[in-house]
């Protein structure tokens, strides 16, 4: 009888694998975390061939730094902090990282149920036509979870910067929103 | 306190982040490839270097424990320490006046130093100058402990000032020498050699009686042991000296 390991080890045993070097468990790798690293270089550099350039060199980086990985974590977290770095480190290259100070005069409400609603490929539209400020500030935010002061050390901004453009972009989301339902009422 | 707005957004938000880490997006055929092959490029030094490393690390112990074979053997430093001891020694220091031009060979090997006295301001220089390397003054080195002469032949680039000023210079030529006392009896290094063999032998001798059968006495045995052990040091010591003093 085939004994059923759990997920936590089979991933254990392939950063092991990895750590050696072993291609074939590196290919495993790639095949298990590709899909998911690439919708989240998407998120931050676009549609586009610069999304899987970013992708190729973090799982460079993941597979050339996997002995820095110190197995207390989630491989999986650790993976996707590499390609957001990599995603911000491709931002600044092509010198897209702008933070806009205008402020559409959106008011921030209350968010509405139609938010809860939302597809996933739908919500990934609304946050891909954001200004790239908004949109990057929102994605580590919202999406990855990282606090205002982590943002500001990424980034290199200030903190209020931050908070502010996440403001921006809920509110901008909201109107955003707010349309898309109307259009969706009329037809 | 947080705005009641932003705490309805964290909530969305928070739902958002669950859906948002489960998607995926369509990767395209033939990554995995290209990026194997930067993992090929990326790995291949480090493959040279595992292949390599033990060849490296067997040419490196070589290298130390060859490293013996190059150095002079014992008997070629007692050879050359024992010819040292055999060369003419004087004992007393001469002060000759003569012109330096006698005094120095032009192809001596030694590091001399020259002292200059101005007879009307009386001050010396002391000039170390070292002259061109012969091999041959290493192996028959001269017994001349110090050499004084007045008016050498000045040197070029104190020749103007001499000129101009017309002063008698004065030169004193120090060449230091071991002073070996002649009546003294040191016992050579090969008759150390020879004694250290006769002891080891003895001992060789009481230890083979002692595989045979015979218990012998171990008082003797230890002695012999020390005897050995401390013309061993004595050795060093002198082949250390004469090379000091070379």
């Amino acid at each position: 009888m085939t004994p059923i390991l759990s997920s936590q080890t089979i991933e254990r045993e392939l950063v092991q694998a990895c750590k050696r070097r072993d291609r074939k468990a590196q290919e495993a790798v790639f095949k298990r975390f590709a899909g998911k690293m690439k919708a989240i270089c998407k998120r931050y550099v676009g549609v586009g061939p610069l999304a899987e350039d970013v992708l190729m060199e973090g799982f460079m980086k993941v597979f050339t730094k996997i002995d820095l990985f110190k197995e207390q974590g989630s491989f999986e977290g650790w993976v996707r902090r590499i390609m957001v770095n990599e995603a911000l480190m491709a931002l600044r290259k092509e010198g897209k990282m702008k933070f806009q100070d205008t402020d559409f005069g959106f008011e921030i409400g209350q968010a509405e149920d139609v938010f809860v609603n939302l597809h996933v490929e739908e919500l990934n539209k609304l946050i891909e036509n954001l200004p790239i400020g908004y949109k990057t500030v929102f994605n580590l935010y919202a999406i990855e979870g990282y606090s205002h002061q982590e943002i500001a050390e990424m980034l290199g901004i200030q903190e209020g910067t931050s908070k502010s453009q996440l403001s921006r972009a809920r509110g901008l989301l909201q109107q955003k929103l707010n349309e898309l339902d109307y259009e969706k009422s009329i037809k | 306190m947080k705005n009641p707005s932003n705490k309805g957004w964290e909530s969305f938000e928070s739902e958002w982040r669950t859906r948002m880490q489960e998607d995926t997006s369509p990767v395209s055929e033939g990554l995995w490839e290209k990026l194997s092959a930067r993992l090929d490029a990326e790995e291949k030094p480090n493959v040279f270097f595992i292949k390599t490393w033990h060849w490296a690390a067997i040419l490196a112990v070589a290298i130390g424990l060859g490293w013996p074979w190059f150095l002079p053997r014992k008997e070629e430093v007692a050879l050359r320490a024992k010819s040292t001891i055999e060369a003419p020694s004087v004992s007393t220091l001469t002060i000759q006046k003569e012109r330096i031009s006698k005094a120095i060979p032009a192809e001596k090997n030694e590091v001399t130093s020259s002292i200059i006295q101005k007879s009307d301001k009386k001050r010396v220089y002391i000039l170390p100058t070292i002259e061109k390397s012969v091999i041959e003054s290493l192996s028959a080195p001269t017994r001349e402990n110090a050499t004084v002469q007045q008016n050498p032949p000045t040197p070029s680039n104190l020749a103007e000032e001499k000129g101009a000023e017309k002063e008698e210079v004065i030169w004193v030529q120090v060449k230091i020498d071991p002073v070996v006392p002649v009546d003294e009896e040191r016992p050579t290094l090969t008759e150390n050699q020879i004694q250290k063999k006769r002891n080891l032998g003895q001992l060789l001798k009481k230890i083979k009686q002692v595989i045979k059968g015979d218990p012998g006495e171990w008082s003797e045995i230890k002695e012999n042991f020390h005897l050995v052990a401390n013309k061993y040091v004595q050795t060093e010591e002198t082949i250390k000296q004469k090379i000091q003093f070379q």
